[in-house]
C-alpha cells in the first residue's frame, strides 16, 4: 500500500502586493510505500517544505491531488495519524517542555488519561527528561529540535513528517536521532524526511527523491543508486605520467585523477583489465582497485547542474 | 467542541503567561482601592434614611449609589475596552507566526475551530477582568450604601459584548495583515473616532449642510459598530432606565457576526 500518493501536484504562490508568481512545485508525481524512511532532498527553496505543507493542508494545491493512507476521508481526520516537525518551529517561550507536549499532544488527539505516561515516554526517547520542567526559552537549538521530535511523536503517529530534523544538532545528537528514526521504522512507522544534507538521507533512507526548483528530478531506491556503479578507483605507488593517462583516456572516461590515483568509468566491469595492463606495462605498481559508489551527493550535484544547463 | 475548548484554555494561559491578565487585574485593583479610599473618606450616615410615597421607597443614599454607578459605568466601559483591545491585539498575530501556525494546522483541528478557540479565549479573558472590576465596585458600593443594584452587574455582559464585536474586527485585520499594531489601530480608530463622530452625524450634517456628507455618514453609521451608543445604553441600564436603543445592540451583533464570518472564510482559504 502507498501511504502517500501525489499526482500532478503543482503549487503556485502569488506574492503578496505584487503580480509575481512563484512556482514552488511543478507537476510532481510521487508514491511512497508504507513502512519506509523516505528522504526528500533538494537545495533551499526547492519546494520541500511546500510539499509537506500541502500534504497536511497547511497550504492548498494549485492543481493536482494528494492522498494519505490511501483514504478519501477528510484530511483533518487523517491528521490524527500523522506527526509533524516543522522547520523553524516555534513554541510559546513561556511554556515548559512538558507543557508543550501536553498542549500539542492533546490537540493531536492524545487521550487525556494517558497523556502523562506518553509525555514521559517521548521525553525519554529523545533524551530530554531532565529538561522537562525548564522553560523552553532556555533551550538550545538542538534541544528545541529534540522537543520538536518528541512533540511530533506524541499521538503515536503512523506517518511522521520531519522537516530538516537535524538542523542545529551536533554530530552525536544526529546519530542519536538516526537511531530513533530507525527504531520508529522497525515499529512499522513511515517517515518522510526533508533534508538538504545528502549524507544523512543516504545513511538512513530506503528511498529518496530529489527536488530542484519545484521539479522532481529523480526518485528511487537509495541502494540502487549506490550498488550498480561502474566506477573504479585505482591507486598506485607512484605518479602516473601524462602519456599513460592519455593512453587510458583513449578508451575510458576518466572521472577523477590525482597524482597516484585514478577514477575511471567503465561500460563493463571486466574492462578494468585494460587500464591495469596499461599501468603494469609502464611498471607502475597497483596498490588497490576499488569499485566506487556513486554517492547521492555526486548524483545530486550532477542532476542539479544538468537542470541548470538545460535551462540555459 | 473539545478542540475549541482546548484552544480557548490555551489562549487564556497565553494571557496569563504574557502577564496580560495580571496587568489588567493590577489596574482594576488600583481602581477598586481608589474607590475604597473615597468611600472611607466620607460618612453616609446622614443619607441613611428612607421615606416612602405612594408605596415607593426612596432613600438619598440609594439615589447617590445609583448615580455613582451610572457615572462610573461609562469610564468602566471605555477603560476596560481600551485595555482589552490592547491586550488581545497580539493573539492572532502570535498564532500566525511562522513555525507556530504550521504546527497548529498540522493537528486534527479544523481551521474554524482554531479561530473560534482564539475568539472565545480572548472573550473569556476580558470577561474575567471586567467581572473582577465590576463585581468589586458593586460590592464596595453595596456595602457602603447598603444598596444592591443588580442592573449595574449588566455592565459585565454588555462590555464583554462590545469587546467581542471589536475583537472580531481585530481578528479579521490580524489575519489579513498579521500585524497587531494595525489591528489595534484600526479598532481604536473605529471605537474612539468613527463611532463617536457617527453618533453625532445628524449635528455634523446640519452644521455643514452638505447632503453628500450626510449620506456618507449615514452609510458609515449603518455599517460600523455603534460602540458609543452601546456605551450610552450601558449607562442607562446601570441606572435602571429602560433600553431605548435596541438598534445599537442589533447593529453591533450583526457587524460582529459578519466580520467574524469573513475572518473564518479568509482563514480557511489561506496558505501558510
Ligand atoms: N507562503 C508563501 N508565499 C509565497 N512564496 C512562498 C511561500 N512559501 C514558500 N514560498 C516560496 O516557494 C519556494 C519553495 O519554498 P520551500 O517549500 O520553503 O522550499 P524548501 O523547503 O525546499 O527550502 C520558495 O521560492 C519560497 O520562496
Ligand atoms: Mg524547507
Amino acid at each position: 500500500m502507498n501511504i502517500i500518493e501525489i499526482k500532478n501536484l503543482t503549487k503556485v504562490y502569488q506574492k503578496r502586493y505584487s503580480k509575481k508568481k512563484i512556482t514552488a512545485l511543478n507537476n510532481v508525481n510521487l508514491e511512497i510505500p508504507k513502512g519506509i524512511i523516505f528522504g526528500l532532498l533538494g537545495p533551499n527553496g526547492a519546494g520541500k517544505t511546500t510539499l509537506i505543507k500541502i500534504l497536511l493542508e497547511i497550504a492548498y494545491p494549485t492543481s493536482g491531488q494528494t492522498k494519505l493512507f490511501d483514504s478519501e476521508e477528510n484530511r483533518t481526520e487523517m491528521k490524527k495519524f500523522t506527526g509533524y516537525l516543522p522547520e523553524n518551529h516555534k513554541y510559546p517561550a513561556y511554556l515548559t517542555g512538558e507543557a508543550v507536549l501536553r498542549i500539542f499532544g492533546q490537540l493531536g488527539g492524545c487521550d487525556y488519561k494517558n497523556i502523562k505516561a506518553r509525555v514521559s515516554y517521548v521525553l525519554d526517547l529523545v533524551d530530554m527528561k531532565k529538561w522537562a520542567d525548564t522553560k523552553i526559552k532556555k533551550y538550545s537549538k538542538g534541544m528545541m529540535q529534540r522537543l520538536g521530535l518528541a512533540q511530533a511523536l506524541m499521538n503515536d503517529p503512523k506517518l511522521i513528517f520531519l522537516d530538516e530534523p537535524t538542523d542545529g544538532i551536533d554530530p552525536i545528537g544526529r546519530s542519536e536521532i538516526r537511531e530513533i528514526l530507525k527504531n520508529l521504522k522497525s515499529e512499522g512507522k513511515t517517515i518522510f524526511l526533508n533534508s538538504h544534507l545528502l549524507s544523512e538521507v543516504e545513511m538512513i533512507s530506503d528511498r529518496a527523491a530529489i527536488l530542484n526548483k519545484g521539479e522532481l528530478v529523480w526518485d528511487g531506491a537509495v541502494s540502487d543508486l549506490t550498488e550498480n556503479s561502474k566506477i573504479v578507483r585505482i591507486s598506485t605507488d607512484q605518479n602516473i605520467s601524462d602519456s599513460v593517462l592519455q593512453e587510458i583516456q583513449k578508451k575510458y572516461d576518466i572521472k577523477k585523477c590525482s597524482q597516484n590515483c585514478l577514477s575511471i568509468a567503465l561500460s563493463e566491469i571486466k574492462d578494468v583489465n585494460y587500464a591495469i595492463d596499461e599501468l603494469r606495462k609502464n611498471n607502475i605498481n597497483i596498490i588497490s582497485v576499488i569499485p566506487e559508489k556513486q554517492s547521492l551527493e555526486e548524483m545530486f550535484i550532477s542532476l542539479i547542474k544538468n537542470a541548470e544547463t538545460e535551462i540555459k | 467542541m473539545k478542540n475549541i475548548y482546548l484552544i480557548s484554555m490555551f489562549t487564556l494561559r497565553e494571557a496569563f503567561s504574557r502577564k496580560i491578565i495580571i496587568t489588567f487585574a493590577g489596574i482594576s485593583t488600583f481602581v477598586l482601592l481608589l474607590f475604597l479610599a473615597v468611600f472611607l473618606s466620607f460618612d453616609t450616615g446622614v443619607l441613611d434614611f428612607k421615606f416612602s410615597t405612594n408605596g415607593m421607597v426612596y432613600s438619598p443614599g440609594y439615589t447617590l449609589a445609583e448615580k455613582i454607578q451610572a457615572l462610573v459605568s461609562i469610564p468602566i466601559f471605555g477603560g476596560t475596552l481600551l485595555l482589552s483591545i490592547f491586550s488581545a491585539s497580539g493573539f492572532i498575530p502570535h498564532l500566525l507566526e511562522k513555525g507556530n501556525i504550521d504546527l497548529f494546522l498540522s493537528k486534527p483541528v479544523k481551521r474554524y475551530e482554531l479561530l473560534t478557540g482564539k475568539f472565545f479565549g480572548g472573550i473569556l479573558m476580558v470577561f474575567l477582568n471586567i467581572a473582577y472590576l465590576v463585581i468589586g465596585l458593586w460590592l464596595l458600593s453595596g456595602i457602603k450604601f447598603g444598596y444592591w443594584n443588580f442592573s449595574f452587574l449588566l455592565t459585565i455582559p454588555i462590555t464583554t459584548f462590545a469587546f467581542s464585536v471589536l475583537y472580531a474586527l481585530m481578528i479579521l485585520t490580524g489575519i489579513i495583515t498579521q500585524s497587531s499594531l494595525l489591528a489595534m489601530m484600526l479598532t481604536y480608530l473605529i471605537y474612539f473616532v468613527l463611532s463617536p463622530v457617527l453618533a453625532l452625524r445628524e449635528q455634523i450634517a446640519f452644521i455643514t449642510g452638505s447632503s453628500f456628507l450626510e449620506n456618507f455618514l449615514n452609510m458609515m453609521f449603518y455599517i460600523t459598530p455603534r460602540i458609543t451608543e452601546l456605551a450610552d445604553q450601558n449607562a442607562r441600564i446601570a441606572e435602571k432606565l429602560p433600553v431605548d436603543n435596541w438598534e445599537a445592540f442589533i447593529n453591533c451583533g450583526i457587524f460582529g457576526v459578519v466580520v467574524y464570518g469573513i475572518s473564518v472564510y479568509i482563514f480557511n482559504k489561506k496558505d501558510f
